[in-house]
Parts: C-alpha cells; sequence; structure tokens
C-alpha cells in the first residue's frame, strides 16, 4: 500500500469504497489481509501529517469502474461477477 | 503581578475568535467541495469542541467550575506536482484555556520531494517547517481523528513546550525499504527549533526579559512495521540545543539548555485490540550561570488498551506516568530545596474512555482520567502552586467532526 509511483514514474490513484461499505470491508479483510481501521488509521495519518493522500472514495461499483475506466494509472476492487470490459482484471501476486 | 493580568482575560474576544475560525473553516470546506474535481489537489479539515471539568485544579482554563475552552480547528492542502514533487500545509488553531488564545499556528509547511530507488525501496526529502520525529503521534497530535483519546498522552506529548515538540524549520530526509516480513523506515534532520514565551515561561518558570537565539534541532526515527501493519516499533531521538541571551533585567547570565527526548514506541493493531505503549527518556542540561545549572533526567510512559466493541464503539484504558526528575520520584528533595509541594514533579494518570464513530466525519469521545501529582498541570491556569491539589480527576467531552 505505499507504491505511490509506477515503475514508469506515472502516478498510481487508489480508488476505495467507504470504510463501512461491505464489499470494501471484505476485500481488505480478505485480499490486504487488513482490518479496514487499519488502512483508516494509516491514511489519517499521511493525511494528517501532510506526507501523502488518502485514496479517493466512490459511491458505488459502478462509480469505481467509471473512475477506473477513466483515470490513468488508477487502481480500485470490483466483486468477480460484475467484471466487464470496461476495466482490466489485475492479478494480485 | 503577572498571573492577575493573565487572570483578566474576558471571554468575548475568545467568542469572535471562535466565530471567526467557523467562518474560515466553512469557507474552506466550500473551497474544498468546488476544486475537487482535481485529484492533484486536496483539502482536508477538522474541528473540534470540548468541554472539561475537574474536582481540583485547573486544567484549559477554569475546569473547576467546566469549560469548554477547548476548541480545536485545523485546515490542512496538499499538492502533487508529479508524481514524486509535493506542497504540503496545515494551520491549526486551538483555544485551550489561557493557555492558547486561538491565534492560527503553522503547524507545518514543506516542498516533499520522493522517488523510488529499486521496486522495493524509496527516498525522500521533506524541506521548509516539518512535523518532528517524535513517537508515533507527534504528526497528528492536534487531530482529534490523528491521536488515541481526547488528549495526546500528556506525559510524553507535552502542552507545555508545545511548540517546540510540534515541529521545525529545517529539512528532514528519508529511506523507506521493505523487506520480506515488513518495512523499514529511516528518517533523519535538523534544523531551527520554535520557541517563544510560553517555551521559556515552561522551561525557566517565568518569561524573562531576555530570549532564546539560535535554537538547534536534530532529530533521527527508525521504524519498522509488519507488512500486515499488526506490529509497529519505532525509536526517536530529538535533540535541540537553545542557547538563551539575557537581557537587562534577567537574573542569570547568557548560556543554553540542552534537551535530548528519546522515545521507544510499540504498537499491536489486532481485531478486537489496539495496544500503544511509548517510553521517553527526557535529558534536560540547564547552563545558565548561576541560577539554572542542573541536570534533570526525566522519565515518563504510558500504556493503552483500546477494545473495539463493533465497528462504531469502543472503549479504552490507559495507564501513563511521567517523573520530572527520576532519581527524586517522590518529589522529596524537590520539596526539600525548593519549599514547595512535592506533588509538582509527577503525575500518575489512569484514564477510561469510550469512543463513538457513528460514520467518517463524526467522532465522539468522553473521558474519565484519576490523576496523582500535579507535573502535568500548566503554571497559568494554576498561579499558585500550593493551592494545587495532589490528587484531582478530571471528566471530558469532545465532539470531533472532520472533511
Amino acid at each position: 500500500m505505499h507504491l505511490q509511483v509506477w515503475p514508469d514514474g506515472s502516478a498510481v490513484t487508489v480508488f476505495v469504497l467507504a470504510d463501512r461499505n461491505a464489499i470494501h470491508q471484505k476485500f481488505t479483510k480478505s485480499q490486504l489481509r487488513f482490518f479496514p481501521y487499519q488502512l483508516r488509521r494509516s491514511w489519517d495519518k499521511q493525511v494528517f501529517s501532510g506526507t501523502g493522500d488518502a485514496p479517493i472514495v466512490v459511491k458505488n461499483i459502478q462509480q469505481m469502474k467509471e473512475r477506473v475506466a477513466e483515470t490513468v494509472g488508477s487502481i480500485g476492487y470490483v466483486p468477480t461477477n460484475l467484471l466487464d470490459e470496461q476495466v482490466k482484471k489485475l492479478e494480485v501476486e | 503581578m503577572e498571573n492577575v493580568i493573565i487572570n483578566s482575560k474576558f471571554e468575548f474576544p475568545v467568542l469572535i475568535q471562535r466565530t471567526l475560525l467557523c467562518i474560515t473553516l466553512i469557507l474552506c470546506l466550500i473551497l474544498s467541495r468546488t476544486v475537487k474535481a482535481d485529484d492533484t489537489i486536496r483539502f482536508n479539515g477538522f474541528i473540534s469542541q470540548g468541554f472539561i471539568y475537574t474536582d481540583n485544579n485547573n486544567f484549559y482554563g477554569d475546569s473547576e467550575s467546566g469549560t469548554f475552552e477547548f476548541s480545536e480547528v485545523g485546515f490542512n492542502v496538499s499538492k502533487r506536482f508529479s508524481p514524486k514533487l509535493r506542497l504540503s500545509s496545515q494551520i491549526i488553531s486551538r483555544i485551550t484555556g489561557q493557555e492558547v488564545d486561538g491565534d492560527l499556528d503553522l503547524d507545518y509547511l514543506f516542498l516533499e520531494y520522493k522517488a523510488p530507488v529499486s521496486s522495493s525501496s524509496q527516498l525522500g526529502l521533506r524541506v521548509g517547517r516539518v512535523k518532528n520525529l517524535l513517537g508515533f503521534y507527534n504528526e497528528t497530535r492536534d487531530v482529534a481523528f490523528g491521536r488515541p483519546s481526547i488528549f495526546a498522552p500528556q506525559t510524553i506529548y507535552f502542552d507545555a513546550v508545545r511548540d517546540f515538540q510540534l515541529s521545525s524549520d529545517g529539512f528532514i530526509g528519508y529511506g523507506e525499504f521493505r523487506a520480506n516480513h515488513g518495512t523499514i523506515l529511516l528518517e533523519a534532520g535538523a534544523g531551527h527549533a520554535r520557541t517563544d514565551s510560553d517555551t521559556e515561561s515552561a522551561l525557566l518558570g517565568n518569561d524573562f526579559d531576555g530570549n532564546f537565539h539560535n535554537e538547534k534541532i536534530n532529530q533521527a526515527r527508525i521504524s519498522y512495521a509488519l507488512n500486515d501493519q499488526s506490529w509497529s516499533f519505532a525509536l526517536s531521538s530529538v535533540n535541540a540545543e537553545l542557547n538563551y541571551r539575557s537581557g537587562i533585567n534577567t537574573p542569570f547570565s547568557s548560556g543554553k539548555i540542552d534537551m535530548d527526548f528519546d522515545v521507544i514506541s510499540i504498537d499491536y493493531a489486532g481485531e478486537l485490540f489496539l495496544i500503544t505503549s511509548e517510553f521517553m527518556f527526557l535529558d534536560m542540561d540547564f547552563d545558565l550561570q548561576p541560577l539554572f545549572t542542573n541536570t534533570r533526567p526525566s522519565k515518563s510512559w504510558y500504556l493503552q488498551v483500546q477494545y473495539l466493541l463493533n465497528t462504531n464503539w469502543s472503549i479504552y484504558v490507559r495507564n501513563e506516568g511521567f517523573y520530572l526528575d527520576k532519581k527524586d520520584k517522590k518529589g522529596e528533595r524537590f520539596s526539600m530545596e525548593t519549599g514547595q509541594p512535592n506533588h509538582l514533579v509527577f503525575a500518575k494518570h489512569t484514564s477510561f474512555g469510550l469512543k463513538w464513530l457513528p460514520n467518517y466525519n463524526w467522532m465522539l469521545v468522553m473521558e474519565v482520567q484519576d490523576i496523582n501529582g500535579t507535573a502535568t498541570l500548566d503554571r497559568q491556569n494554576n498561579p499558585n502552586p500550593f493551592a494545587t491539589k495532589k490528587d484531582w480527576r478530571l471528566f471530558s467531552v469532545m465532539l470531533s467532526y472532520r472533511f
């Protein structure tokens, strides 16, 4: 979660759903292996110490797909069954 | 005489200041909403209002009668010029009894350049007014959402020498290295320390007619956090040399004060529990002949355990302590030498708190502290040390909003 620049030098833009959103909670726990509050704590520290930006919060999965599709170098998450040609799937190692 | 002048402050200007601050914050909020289309510039802010009641002694104002003199407002802007270059600034205003008057205070303003040097490491440099590298919470101690309780642990994050601890004018260089199990962050910097008449009152017991000059600060911190962020550790060290130039009526000659803050920090963040503990060793060497020539090795610590009841509610308990002179924990020698009450040199706090976070923007915290000793009290609100009581309780509530 510390990476803010892609290897080619362009910025990483991260989109997330709200902290209390069930999909966000499921994704952070199962994929990132974080508790949502840990992420918020670390983003708060960055934001209020001026050392980084918190991810951009989107309203729903539809908006997530739109923003990721239109923003170069951005990442987000969507449930597999809602994936379509709008966005590319990223394999997480 | 000085105390009479301080106590004669009336409340009206505070109300005006508070109104002006609220208007400023609302303008900032509107501003942040209107320019949000651009992801390279971010605005964030917060406003907090507290209430404090103490059964004995005054904390942040006339708390024995109950006081609302505990307001904090802050606004920050961060502009990313490129993925590597950023400008960040935060302005904070606090009203805490007669101690801080609600002036706008530049918390930080720095230009940061950072660049990856490999796929697992990056180097960076911050130049300007930078936050000092002290423990886990110094960077966000004035933001209710960035500290573990209503008050940042008083025994380590002092109110008496706030400006001095908060930030300095200079630079901080850092390197972040990702290893198999965690991330190591090395930070080091130097610059000019911030001091004012409050620093002087806190360190010398009075605002004399001389002043600090050539205030140097050197600092470093090494942190390690596991990849799952469950455990984090940090060692930080801030060293300051404050040179003092005496005035005509100063009862001591020019000299200096050396201060060394060393902090050990440990944090565990689990699914249900958050445990944080910090220890601070503070050495103060006074060389202001003939009045202040002592060396003071202080020691302080806290241990906080927070239990997450559910997403919205949590409770916490904290034990903390401070000894001004670790060789004179009970203050017996201090009392014999100065004739003042022994409880002025130690403080042991036990706190219980209840935190409610109904959503991202709002937070309400209630806290009760049981305190033995008065070392964490400030002189302005308690001008007569003989009138202070050794055992006291502090009840506080704080409502905070952020955007």
